[in-house]
């Protein structure tokens, strides 16, 4: 969904309580009263007596809870036997070249910069795409900026494309996009939306589909284009899914989109209480890949797995937060060589811009990116590099 | 009592409250005033109770007249105030042991959820909950009180872009319950 529909959401989900007006007469009261100028003797001292307990607890509590992490989840890189993707390995992962986005920021003053372009996996070295470009196709973000660039890159046409991974074809040839109807309107003031196929070789764009409401594109592989759709506002909007026919435009409803299911993964023994977890993205085969993370406790579980049926996981990484490995999987991309991931801890401090492949069979692996722009001078500047497209 | 044209009255364009009065505690209390609906919503967003939320604010409006030496003349006062604000929704979870009931309130609404309905605002509700604080803090100014990646970055003590990535990386999190694409700004 984009970002107003999502706002939209956050509204319902957290709800529009107005605040009451005596909250205001309470404030005014209350920074009027001389008492909230001093802290009282017995509340300071027994304030005291708290926070030298919270500082013991503070140090004490984190080890505990740190050494019974360690012990429960060992650093181990998974091995792997058998490979479960049916795409034949074409390429070798280790000798291709891989489109990516590089962006690239610092503040304050504030700076950001984007570009697209390739790394050689063998070397490791980065060169800018100077003239990508994704003027005259259809489906770029009208809300975009001018700053902003493509988003994949499409061996098959050797272009790149305004639109994501997901939204383009098995073959790389064609994409599906959006428009909001009547033309140039945006959420809420759209009325219906057109789901439509570019074929970007013949320039040839067919509508072929029509929905009075909106129309979320989710992933296009050999099924079909998975897609969900509702009324344009509601509270919540009620969605449904269907996966649609590219060729002949037929409609089958779909029960069970990946990304919506709850709970998103059994709970096995061994598994950390109450983990953080999100999401890279999916395989080849559209399972979600999940990530079991914690980047602001070094001792915490680091695991990546994805599952072929509940409770049977297929573990990409198990290692724990804050070692040597550090794989922090960002955006996940899959092509004929495996997976590809950019790396979720781009901001920090000393980071060295890496991308990681993983395909069963043959582990994980870390490609050190070289020669890419400088970072900002400036505070917090970074440079992240996101797998943009099938490496060729 | 502040007044246009007084030292302590601060004249800040384009922002609500156009001013903050600096001079005594009423003056005070009558600037901050317009930013309390905000600061309240932005309690509610954090801490998911009104009558937590009403305490943070109370709290946090004596703690910005204590902390008024902190505000830079030609600051704007909304991130200054909605700084503080967040501040007092963190130490309020501390202080009451939040994280066990939070963890159980989780539990309880995971166990409400349905198993294959997609109620989205039941789930991003689920999903809000479980996150950590500084995930949820940068969800709400972004997506609920609908500042500015700039304005996201004045509450917060950092950069624009720096705010930008976190507003990236907080939307990752979320990822698993709900996917956003994220447009320009």
């Amino acid at each position: 969904m984009d970002e107003t529909r999502f706002r939209a959401l956050m509204h319902t989900a957290i709800g529009d309580e107005p605040m009451q007006p005596w909250l205001a007469t309470t404030v005014r009261g209350r920074l009027a009263e001389p008492a909230h100028r001093r802290v009282p003797g017995a509340f300071a001292a027994v304030a005291t007596i708290l926070v030298a307990a919270l500082v013991v607890a503070g140090l004490v509590v984190p080890q505990l809870l740190a050494n019974r992490r360690v012990r429960v989840s060992a650093p181990v890189l998974t091995p792997a036997t058998t490979p479960s993707s049916k795409l034949p390995v074409i390429v070798d992962p280790s000798n291709c070249r891989l489109p990516v986005t590089v962006e690239r920021g610092a503040g304050p003053p504030a700076q950001l910069a984007n570009e697209v372009g390739f790394v050689d996996t063998r070397s490791g070295r980065y060169t800018r795409d100077a003239s990508a470009s994704v003027a005259g196709l259809p489906g770029r973000d009208p809300h975009a900026s001018a700053s902003d660039v493509p988003f994949y890159y499409s061996p098959a046409v050797q272009r790149w494309l305004p639109v994501s991974a997901g939204q383009v074809a098995p073959d790389g040839r064609s994409y599906a996009w959006v428009r909001t109807l009547p033309v140039g309107s945006v959420y809420p003031n759209y009325k219906s939306s057109e789901l439509h196929i570019y074929d970007v070789a013949t320039t040839a764009d067919r509508t072929i589909w029509t929905y009075t409401g909106s129309i979320n594109v989710w992933r296009w592989d050999s099924a079909g284009i998975l897609v969900n759709v509702g009324p344009v506002k509601g509270n919540p909007p009620p969605q449904t899914w269907w996966v649609v026919d590219p060729v002949s435009a037929a409609l089958t409803r779909d029960n069970t989109p990946p990304l919506m299911a709850f709970p998103p993964f059994k709970p096995l023994p061994g598994d950390p209480h109450d983990p953080s977890f999100t999401s890279p993205g999916l395989t080849a085969e559209g399972l979600t890949i999940w990530w079991l993370d914690n980047l602001d406790k070094p001792g915490a579980v680091d695991w990546v797995f994805y599952e072929t049926s509940p409770g049977h996981r297929v573990y990409i990484y198990k290692g724990i937060q804050g070692n040597a490995t550090s794989f922090d999987p960002e955006v996940a991309l899959v092509d004929s060589t495996g997976i590809w991931f950019s790396d979720a801890n781009f901001a920090a401090a000393n980071f060295q811009s890496v991308i990681w492949h993983w395909r069963l069979g043959m582990g994980l692996s870390k490609y050190a990116v070289s020669r890419l722009p400088a970072k900002f001078k400036g505070s917090n500047a970074y440079v992240l590099t996101r797998p943009a497209g099938p490496c060729s | 009592m502040g007044s246009p044209g007084s030292d302590a009255y601060l004249i800040i364009a384009g922002a609500s409250p156009a001013a903050l009065a600096f001079d005594d505690e009423a003056a005070f209390a009558s600037s901050i005033e317009p930013l309390l609906p905000i600061a309240f919503r932005l309690a509610i967003g954090m801490l998911r109770n009104r009558d937590d939320a009403e305490d943070a604010v109370q709290e946090a409006a004596l703690k910005a007249w204590r902390k008024r030496s902190t505000f830079r003349a030609g600051a704007q006062p909304r991130p200054w105030f909605l700084a503080i604000v967040a501040n007092e929704c963190r130490m309020l979870r501390r202080r009451r042991v939040w994280l066990l009931f939070d963890r159980l309130r989780s539990n309880e609404e995971r166990q409400g959820l349905p198993g294959t309905e997609t109620d989205e605002a039941e789930q991003l509700r689920w999903a809000l909950g479980r996150v950590d604080s500084k995930t949820r803090l940068v969800l709400v100014l972004r997506f609920y009180l609908d500042l500015s990646n700039e304005e996201v970055g004045r509450t917060l003590g950092i950069s624009a872009a720096a705010a930008r990535v976190r507003v990236h990386r907080a939307l990752r999190r979320l990822r698993p319950v709900i996917e956003v694409s994220e447009g320009a700004g």
